[in-house]
Parts: C-alpha cells; sequence; structure tokens
C-alpha cells in the first residue's frame, strides 16, 4: 500500500460500537470524544472496534457483518460491574475471552473509575472478596493477554479512540491489510 | 563527555532539502476526499510532486518524519461553491473552475464530472509559494504550499506569473489578510477593497 493510501485508509477509521451497549447519556458524550465518526455493529467480542476503507474502495466489515476485529476494547464502567463479571455471569464473560483469543485478537479492558488500589482495598460494591478478585483480575490479563487501563469516565473516549488509532496505523505501515 | 542516546543512528537529521523550494512543479494527485469545517463543505486534494529533482518530495517527507502524529504535508483544499449568491461564493466558483478546467487541460481525455475520485492520478502545474501559519506556541511558521493551479501547458510554456507569499497579517504586514485565503490570487487585483 502506498503512502498515501495508508494515510487515507487511517483517515477513513470509523469506530465500531457494539450493539448491545445502550445509547445513554454518559456513552453519547464518550462517543463525542472520540472526534471521529462511529457507527452500531454487532461485535463478536469486546464493545469497540474499528473499521477502515481499503485502497480498493471496500471497508474491512461490511454494514450487517458479525464484527470479529483483530484489536478490542472491552469497556467497564467501574469495579462493580467488572466484579458482577468475574462472578454472576463468569462464563459468558470467559466466552467472550475465549472467542477473542481464538481469533488472536488483542483485548484492552479500560475500567473506569477504578484503580489497583481501590481494587485491592475493597473499595468497590461487591461481596466479592478483593483477594479473590486480584487473583481473577490477574489470571485473566495472563491467560487471554489482556492490556487493562484503568482511567476516568470523562477521559474513556479518547483513549479508546487512540489505541484503536494506534492499532490501525501499526497494522497498515506493517501491511497487514495489503491487498 | 555527554551519554548517546540509544537510538541515536537511527534518528534523521534535519537538513535544507525538507523544504521544497517555491516554484513551478508537475504534479500528481493521490487522493482527494470531501471534507467540512465551519466556513462550509472542501475537497482536500493530497498531491506530490511528479518528476524531476523534487520527485516524490512529501512522500519521502513523510516517510523520514518520525513523530507519532505526522501528517502529509502537501494538501490543494478546494473550497465547494455554496451557491447562494454571493460575492465570496462568486470568487469560489472562479477558484473552483479554474481547477477543473487546469485538470481538463492537463489530462487528455479528462472531462471533469463531479467525481472528486476521478481526481486521484491527474497531474497538474502546481505553483508553490511561502505561506506564513500560526503554530500552537504562538511563534510564526513557514511552508511551501501549493498557491495556485495552472495547466500542464503553461506549465512548459512557461506562460505563469508566481502567487505572491502569504503572510499573516501583522502591524508590519497590513496588506495581507486571512479573510481573502479562498480568494484565487489571480483575482485579487479586481478587489475593490485590497
Amino acid at each position: 500500500m502506498e503512502i498515501f493510501e495508508q494515510i487515507a485508509m487511517l483517515e477513513s477509521m470509523t469506530i465500531l460500537v457494539d450493539t448491545r451497549e445502550q445509547a445513554t447519556d454518559r456513552a453519547k458524550r464518550r462517543y463525542q470524544e472520540f472526534g471521529c465518526p462511529y457507527q452500531r455493529a454487532t461485535l463478536s467480542y469486546g464493545d469497540y472496534a474499528y473499521n477502515a476503507k481499503l485502497p480498493s474502495g471496500k471497508w474491512l466489515y461490511e454494514e450487517g457483518q458479525v464484527v470479529t476485529a483483530p484489536i478490542v476494547i472491552e469497556r467497564k464502567m467501574n469495579l462493580d460491574e467488572l466484579a458482577s463479571c468475574f462472578t454472576h455471569s463468569r462464563d459468558r464473560f470467559e466466552r467472550e475471552f475465549q472467542r477473542a483469543k481464538n481469533n488472536d485478537a488483542k483485548v484492552f479492558l479500560l475500567v473506569e473509575n477504578s484503580s489497583w488500589e481501590n481494587l485491592v482495598n475493597g473499595k468497590y460494591r461487591s461481596k466479592f472478596n478483593s483477594n479473590a478478585y486480584l487473583a481473577s483480575l490477574c489470571a485473566w490479563i495472563v491467560r487471554y493477554d489482556l492490556q487493562l487501563i484503568f482511567c476516568k469516565e470523562e477521559t474513556s473516549g479518547r483513549i479508546i479512540k487512540e489505541f484503536l488509532y494506534r492499532d490501525l496505523k501499526e497494522r497498515i505501515t506493517r501491511g497487514f491489510f495489503d491487498e | 563527555m555527554i551519554q548517546s542516546f540509544k537510538d541515536y543512528k537511527e534518528t534523521k537529521a534535519y537538513t535544507d532539502a525538507e523544504t521544497l523550494p517555491k516554484g513551478a512543479y508537475k504534479v500528481k494527485i493521490l487522493g482527494a476526499s470531501v471534507e467540512e469545517n465551519s466556513r462550509g463543505k472542501y475537497i482536500k486534494i493530497g498531491c506530490d510532486i511528479a518528476e524531476g529533482e523534487f520527485k516524490d518530495f512529501f512522500a519521502n517527507q513523510y516517510k523520514n518524519d518520525q513523530r507519532e502524529d505526522k501528517k502529509w504535508q502537501c494538501n490543494y483544499l478546494l473550497n465547494i461553491p455554496k451557491d447562494d449568491g454571493s460575492q465570496q461564493d462568486g470568487w469560489t466558483k472562479r477558484k473552483f473552475k479554474t481547477f477543473t478546467e487546469a485538470l481538463e487541460e492537463s489530462n487528455e481525455g479528462y472531462h471533469f464530472d463531479w467525481d472528486e475520485q476521478k481526481f486521484k492520478g491527474k497531474l497538474f502545474g502546481g505553483l508553490f509559494n511561502e505561506q506564513e501559519y500560526k503554530k500552537n506556541d504562538g511563534t510564526v511558521g513557514k511552508s511551501v504550499k501549493i498557491g495556485k493551479v495552472i495547466s500542464l501547458r503553461a506549465l512548459k510554456e512557461g506562460k505563469y506569473k508566481m502567487p505572491e507569499d502569504k503572510l499573516l497579517k501583522t502591524s508590519n504586514n497590513d496588506s495581507s489578510s486571512d479573510s481573502f485565503m479562498n480568494i484565487p490570487d489571480d483575482l485579487e487585483e479586481e478587489l475593490p477593497f485590497k
């Protein structure tokens, strides 16, 4: 892919938001923070991925296609929600990460309004024991090769966009999408 | 003795060659897209030098730029007329047509059909002048950009007049104004308030 084609593909980046994410006011503010177009799509795993237009004019994913992306962001609004995933819906959570692993996808787990210290000190609304919580999270990180990001909710939109953008740029530069 | 930094060998030094000399060049279009800002819609036309000593100048500049947020440095921005009957829009229309006619004259068999995607691969003559811009830190930077578009025939025959450099408005430079950025250079002498 020629340099200018690489740039054009990068500029076409659209963030795909999983259809299961509810369009709350908080979510809408997050989408505005992206600073690039976004659209709803069915993601096989994760909450956010990217789409981009190839030099041939085709998009990486056609409308209506179930997206199995090479990189996704899984977002949790706080430690409470993540604790619920490790307890009440652990099987579903595990299946989702296994699907990502089967596709060699890179997953960024972004947890808003949280920190390691809050987790270790049990500062969350769940009966999930903090030692068990720490063990589960660390095991998950190692098992699924996760990147864990803690941030404030007002920053998550920009961070989501930046990680997706940088991943797309790296892949374009390395010839990952060369036809 | 100072400590060497880890990527000293790979780091590219700044050289004079990183600035394109002002002048007339044969230019090729690499791609075009419709964009929008607060002033309205425009076509962003990505270009590079097509031949000669400075062939692929901007591609090489981009390759050698090690910044993570680097940008393509040769874009010609063509405002799309609003068709609102204003005087400003009249100038926009003339500049638009100056561009499309230059493309038609320069590329045999090409007829403008309002599809900006077909600009890709076309050639034209580009007159590059120096343009000042304000940097984030408030200082003034200079870059060499396409100030005027002409046909390849006019380029070959030397039938053109280089556009004046575009300087930012300062106390020492009252005659130049940002508000005239959209006006074709060859129309400036017609302006009643210049």
